[in-house]
């Protein structure tokens, strides 16, 4: 099993333990690990039905299909049509672009619904220059520590739990990653740190399970 | 002298260096005038800002009486207010008010406006309801916008209002936006923050949020809005140009 085969792995597991169903009638992945994840998902999730956002053909014998279309043409085209979506990356972009995937992600969920997401935080470390965002914002804004950092929302864990819940659905469970800040970074950058709650930036990352209102059909 | 004093001392004081001569007949307007000098002494007056020749711009500025007031004291070079509607012609069923009896002040209807300020032409921005005057669309490019307005060391004060998650992405503070997030956003474009003062959700809010946000601190969910003082500080290129600007003036001259 390769390492992408298993990280999509234990991300499913950690949808299944906050409560995402086995067996939905119809699920549907957006994710930027695509066939890995879709692969996972039809393993430890069964769906009787999946589909994969993503650009080329599901390989042979793969226990799903995939369609070329986005998320935002995807729910206008088949709202309320899941009963299961599962999706990450959700962090990359200008709040407006977010709030508007998030309100789709919602469309697509049929009453009763559930939506699993995985999202990187404002405090989440990144692979090359670790913190370096919190204590140099002026440096995210110039682009000088990446693109991907660029495109990062700058949302703590609770503002991404409040735009859940302000699109219209109802958080059920959440499990928040945890780290911690050195005695040595918080008596050299304290002074950098000092405009955000310690406690949010613990939470580098979390896992979410929320519903759609209204009863299965 | 008792606190009531003191503080009814405080709102003549006020009130003369910011209502200096007006004296309209209107009781509507003079409740208008009132409101703008309650508004000064509770959101911008307490993190006194320097006022003194500066170029003031409001965004949001309403019915531009605050902004009027200011103009009229004669501290500042000049004032100029952005909003939506003209509520100072009497838009949206307003008091309307003769802006022209007030010297360099200039108010602008519309988004357009605000696009077309000359960047680094003010000292001072003051923001009466941040989330109310910017959408969520287009929102850093606009905070990137203020920021270039603003000359080097020039301060903003605003008040944002954070989100309950009740509301779909236009109620207060979008309906998500919570302290560390808005003051993320700030640093990110580029602003240092100075001072901050929070105001507290009443009682029956606060349990409300400690529902949908069990996790969090006391201060992250219990604020309903936040007051900052920004600064803009000096970027290192325009430190590197004032250098070079003095290296020169003090280079003896040839001949």
């Amino acid at each position: 099993m390769s390492r992408t085969d298993t990280v999509a792995r234990a991300r499913v597991q950690a949808w299944k333990a906050l409560g995402a169903p086995s067996g939905a009638a119809s699920a549907l992945v957006l994710d930027d690990q695509g066939l890995d994840l879709a692969r996972a998902v039809a393993e430890v999730l069964k769906p009787k039905s999946l589909i994969l956002a993503h650009e080329g053909p599901a390989p042979g014998k793969a226990a799903f299909q995939t369609t070329p279309q986005d998320l935002l043409e995807l729910a206008a085209d088949r709202p309320a049509a899941f009963d299961l979506v599962l999706m990450s990356g959700l962090n990359q972009g200008a709040l407006s672009d977010i709030a508007a995937r998030v309100s789709a992600l919602r469309d697509l969920l049929a009453p009763g619904g559930v939506l699993g997401v995985h999202i990187l935080t404002l405090g989440a470390p990144d692979a090359e220059s670790g913190h370096e965002a919190l204590l140099f914002p002026q440096m995210v804004r110039t682009g000088e520590l990446g693109e991907e950092l660029q495109n990062r929302a700058p949302l703590p864990a609770s503002a991404w739990r409040l735009l859940i819940q302000a699109s219209g659905l109802q958080v059920l469970s959440v499990d928040e990653g945890n780290q911690s800040f050195s005695e040595a970074m918080l008596a050299q950058h304290g002074v950098r740190l000092k405009p955000y709650d310690l406690r949010e930036l613990c939470v580098p990352d979390l896992f979410l399970i929320a519903s759609r209102h209204g009863e299965k059909s | 002298m008792t606190a009531l004093h003191r503080a009814r001392n405080l709102w003549r004081k006020s009130a003369e260096v910011l209502l200096a001569r007006t004296s309209e007949p209107n009781p509507g307007d003079r409740a208008a005038w009132n409101d703008a000098v309650a508004l000064w002494d509770q959101l911008f007056n307490p993190f006194a800002p320097l006022m003194d020749g500066a170029d003031v711009l409001e965004l949001g500025c309403g019915d531009g009486r605050l902004l009027g007031a200011l103009s009229r004291s004669a501290r500042v070079r000049s004032a100029t207010g952005v909003e939506r509607h003209a509520y100072w012609n009497g838009e949206g069923g307003a008091t309307a008010w003769r802006t022209d009896i007030c010297p360099n002040l200039l108010l602008h209807a519309g988004m357009h406006d605000f696009e077309v300020l000359n960047d680094g032409a003010f000292d001072l921005i003051l923001c009466r309801e941040l989330d109310g005057f910017f959408h969520l669309e287009g929102l850093e490019e606009n905070l990137a916008r203020v920021y270039a307005l603003l000359r080097p060391g020039g301060e903003m004060i605003a008040r944002l209002r954070c989100g309950d998650g009740q509301t779909a992405f236009t109620g207060p503070g979008y309906g998500f936006m919570t302290p560390t997030a808005w003051n993320a956003m700030m640093l990110r474009a580029g602003f240092e923050i100075a001072a901050l003062r929070r105001v507290q959700h009443t009682l029956s809010s606060q349990a409300h949020m400690k529902t949908q946000l069990p996790d969090a601190s006391d201060d992250e969910r219990m604020t309903a809005e936040m007051h900052l003082h920004l600064i803009r500080p000096w970027e290192s290129w325009e430190l590197d140009t004032l250098r070079e600007f003095g290296d020169q003036r003090r280079r003896p001259k040839k001949g």
